[in-house]
């Protein structure tokens, strides 16, 4: 108050920090997204197809923050889309339609259908109803899938899928390079999507919804229909993942539905941190270099492990490993705030 | 159809006492335990080793399966689930997601990936004729014990003075608390003793549920499902529910094969959707 | 004058019990009426119908006329009848400047927008930092709600509640809890709210409804007791036996 220029600066200062996801964090998280993978190309290109995955994934659970970081939606049956968007891509190249981009839409594009209709059951419940009927979705399509072996291959999976190159030039390669830079346009586009709609107005919207549902409805604020939506393009963004496994791999079996495959996303988030976009990232980095690690020992290991993480992570840092750098971001901010105000 | 009737409800009857500590635990402590399963797991692996190591009696080895499974509960009780009552029902999945994975491994690690069987006492595969077709006693051993426990079960939160604490505990933690009723320790021994009949479910149930390590994940559903349609905090609700979804699922494992699992996870959605307040009401 | 907000036998049961017992209401546009009652009057209840939380079991709601009795509570919210709460109902990870934002956003009815830009609607924007300065939360704009001090948050709870462009503003409790001077605060914001903006205050401390209200409503045991000038109703020997008497007291 008593100096209306430093109340000027710091409000300018906090203006930057009043929209919670700024957008210059968003495009910080696209740069680290191309120069991380990129970087690991240049130095480590024996590893692309371990890259590849690493994108995939973290696609994937940025497609689950959509649904449970910014909408607040518990699910514990994302695999279903995700499996939809694969078992799409892989049976339109089976039947003849190799065409990459296509496919690939066409597999966001059912699983976003199949999100939308499967979000009205999601509406009424709360979050204990929603995590069962996530759960019990689940299980209904990997069952249907496991029985419809004519169309699924059941338990043999699809097998002998074949894509055509990309946009007529770049061939799917033994070394998976084309696989891994189609990985990382995807997901950067994807991220790209994501950092735009989390500072929108539907952004803003669904981060209230999640906080406080009853007051976002009492300011005029169509709860369901933003919960539809967002769910809709979470079931979509999934099946764009799925969808790129499936060309990428060129195999699809039935475990991309498993239930092993949804606790795996939600691990992945909330390793990471659910909410700010940076954590689904970080979170499919860090679990896949630790499944390569503890794997290559014993697979028992690995399912251990899992577990011990899961355990870990609830009683000791629930907000991620995000969580955890903001805190002590925010602690050495306040450190350092400490020591210049004495001067000022 | 006889045949059908009677496997069914054997088979829900230890469906009812693997699920009830469930429901219990649901509606007393607001507590979703995914890892349930495994302590009915343990019990089953608790048979197994006892017999195939130690030559113990089947009939010994089920109070046996009974007290590790209790004691073992307890232990995590005290340990792991105190720190979670308070946390919302996604970190308490998460967790528990996370002690069925530890569990998994653990099973496979220690006593192989394989199905696992015991071979029953003679006496128990002796079979008596019923109207058009015939029982044998393990299955009719199974109904016994099951009805006996949920009778008991039902009589024990009616009429006695820690059922009564026990409801109060339910209605209010805070108003009990008061009242100078132990919480902790009711919910601590609530616990244990869910855990007890899980492990006994597990250890009678082998020949019905199979054993192996994916044994905690496979049933996750099943549990569900009788509290989804059993409610929480009652003997009864998880009761008539279990009888009902074992007739059915024999009924539709029977009759239509190409089904498989599908149905009961596709009614297990429906109910879900059409009474999520209804059904946990008390859950929260 | 024209009606605001106006109800018809408006009835709500919770199983045996009744919590609102056909209330017909009508507070004339611009109004500055207050709702009062003893503990478990109804006064919640009836504010949850009107806005749309709760259903009723039978009775009719109008704003401004047309029958909003079906509307779900986001379409009664945007046609501007809006409430503040009590109890803190607010957007602890959102920082002001943003909750007034979506404020601004849902009363407009353009939050769907997942590809426009917050930052390019200078305009809203403008309008949301303008709402934060009259009720003096401006400095605190980038601040998330969950940091702020309690009279700051019922500041907010109020500046949401204007952003909303009320035509009827139910404040329930607004001074709640809150310091002898954050109250003053308080009152003086909604005193100078203009008078195209009709007021219901649902309060407990009399002090502040005979200053404000210029009509009052007594509610007791889910019905309309009494409905005067503040001389009127306070001179009301009922209204003495059911405040002074203190024997009702409804669970409920």
């Amino acid at each position: 108050m008593a100096d209306e220029r430093t109340a000027e600066i710091a409000v300018s200062g906090a203006e930057d920090r009043a929209f919670g996801l700024a957008e210059p964090a968003g495009i910080g998280l696209l740069w680290a997204i191309a120069l991380g993978a990129l970087g690991t190309a240049w130095f480590f290109p024996l590893h692309l197809a371990l890259a590849a995955d690493i994108l995939i994934l973290a696609l994937f659970a940025l497609s689950l923050d959509l649904v449970l970081g910014f909408a607040g939606i518990v699910s514990l049956g994302h695999a279903a889309f995700f499996g939809t968007g694969a078992y799409v891509a892989g049976l339109l190249a089976l039947a003849g339609w190799r065409e990459p981009l296509s496919g690939l839409l066409a597999a966001g594009v059912v699983a976003g259908l199949l999100g939308l209709v499967a979000s009205f059951l999601l509406l009424r419940g709360r979050d204990l109803s929603r995590l069962m009927v996530t759960l019990g979705l689940g299980m209904m399509l990997h069952e249907a899938a496991n029985k419809a072996a004519w169309l699924t291959g059941g338990a043999d999976g699809l097998q002998g899928i074949r894509i055509d190159p990309i946009a007529g030039l770049f061939a799917f390669d033994l070394f998976g390079r084309t696989a891994f830079f189609y990985s990382l346009s995807v997901t950067l586009l994807a991220v790209a999507l994501l950092v735009r709609l989390a500072t929108s107005p539907f952004g803003l919207a669904l981060r209230a919804i999640r906080a406080n549902a009853l007051r976002a409805r009492l300011l005029g604020i169509d709860v369901e229909r933003h919960l539809v939506i967002a769910h809709g393009l979470g079931a979509g963004l999934a099946g764009i993942a799925g969808g790129l496994l499936a060309q990428t791999t060129q195999f699809v079996s039935l475990d991309v539905l498993a239930f092993q495959r949804s606790a795996e996303v939600l691990l992945v988030l909330l390793l990471g941190g659910a909410g700010n976009l940076w954590g689904a990232v970080v979170g499919a980095v860090v679990f896949k270099l630790a499944h390569e690690t503890l794997a290559s020992i014993t697979v028992h290991y690995w399912t251990f492990w899992l577990g011990a993480m899961l355990v870990v992570l609830v009683l000791f840092a629930s907000d991620g490993m995000t969580g955890l750098a903001r805190q002590l971001a925010h602690r050495m901010r306040r450190r350092a705030g400490a020591r210049r105000a004495p001067g000022s | 159809m006889t045949t059908v009737l009677l496997d069914g409800i054997a088979y829900g009857m230890i469906l009812f006492l693997m699920a009830v500590g469930l429901s219990v635990t649901m509606g007393l402590m607001n507590l979703v335990n995914l890892a349930h399963g495994a302590f009915a797991m343990l019990g089953g692996y608790v048979t197994v080793v006892s017999i195939e190591r130690f030559g113990i009696s089947y009939f010994l080895c089920l109070p046996l399966a009974f007290l590790v499974a209790a004691i073992f509960g307890l232990v995590l009780e005290r340990l792991l689930y105190r720190r979670i009552y308070e946390r919302d029902h996604l970190d308490q999945v998460t967790f528990t997601i996370g002690l069925v994975f530890m569990a998994i491994a653990s099973a496979d690690w220690l006593m192989g990936a394989q199905q696992r069987l015991v071979e029953l006492p003679e006496l128990l595969r002796m079979r008596i004729p019923i109207l058009d077709t015939s029982l044998s006693l393990y299955r009719l051993l199974v109904i016994g014990v099951c009805a006996v426990l949920a009778l008991a079960l039902q009589l024990l939160l009616v009429r006695t003075r820690l059922g009564m604490q026990l409801r109060a505990a339910v209605d209010d933690r805070r108003v009990a608390r008061g009242l100078g009723i132990p919480v902790p320790r009711i919910f601590a021994a609530v616990f244990a003793f869910g855990c007890g009949l899980a492990g006994l479910a597990g250890a009678l149930g082998i020949e019905v549920l199979g054993l192996d390590p994916s044994f905690p994940l496979r049933w996750i559903v099943y549990f569900l499902l009788v509290v989804a349609v059993g409610g929480t905090g009652t003997v009864s609700g998880p009761f008539f529910a279990s009888l009902l979804l074992g007739i059915a699922d024999v009924a539709i494992r029977y009759w239509l094969p190409e089904l498989g699992a599908f149905a009961i996870y596709a009614v297990m959605v429906v109910v879900l959707v059409l009474r999520p307040h209804g059904l946990f009401a008390r859950a929260g | 004058m024209s009606t605001a907000l106006a109800t018809e036998a408006l009835a709500r049961r919770f199983g045996g019990l009744v919590a609102v017992d056909e209330v017909t209401l009508r507070l004339r546009a611009g109004e500055r009426a207050a709702l009062i009652g003893p503990n478990g009057a109804g006064k919640t209840t009836l504010v949850n119908l009107l806005t749309g939380t709760i259903a009723p079991s039978s009775g009719r709601i109008f704003l401004e006329g047309r029958d909003v009795t079906a509307l779900p509570a986001h379409r009664r919210a945007r046609a501007g009848l809006v409430r503040t709460f009590q109890i803190r109902q607010l957007f602890d990870p959102l920082t002001p400047l943003e909750a007034v934002m979506l404020a601004l956003l849902a009363a407009r009815g353009r939050s769907l927008a997942p590809f426009r830009r917050l930052r390019r609607e200078e305009a809203l924007l403008e309008e949301a930092r303008a709402v934060l300065r009259s009720v003096g939360l401006e400095g605190l704009r980038g601040e998330p709600t969950r940091t702020l001090p309690y009279g700051a948050q019922r500041l907010l709870e109020l500046a949401l509640a204007l952003a909303g462009r009320p035509k009827v503003l139910l404040l329930d409790e607004p001074a709640a809890g809150v310091l002898r001077e954050e109250s003053r605060e308080i009152l003086q914001t909604i005193a100078r709210l203009p008078r195209s903006v009709t007021v219901l205050l649902i309060e407990h401390d009399m002090d502040l409804v005979f200053r404000f209200a210029e009509r009052i409503l007594v509610m007791v045991q889910g019905r309309i007791l009494a409905d005067g000038s503040p001389r009127e109703v306070a001179g009301d020997p009922r209204v003495r036996a059911a405040y002074l008497g203190g024997s009702i007291d409804v669970g409920g």
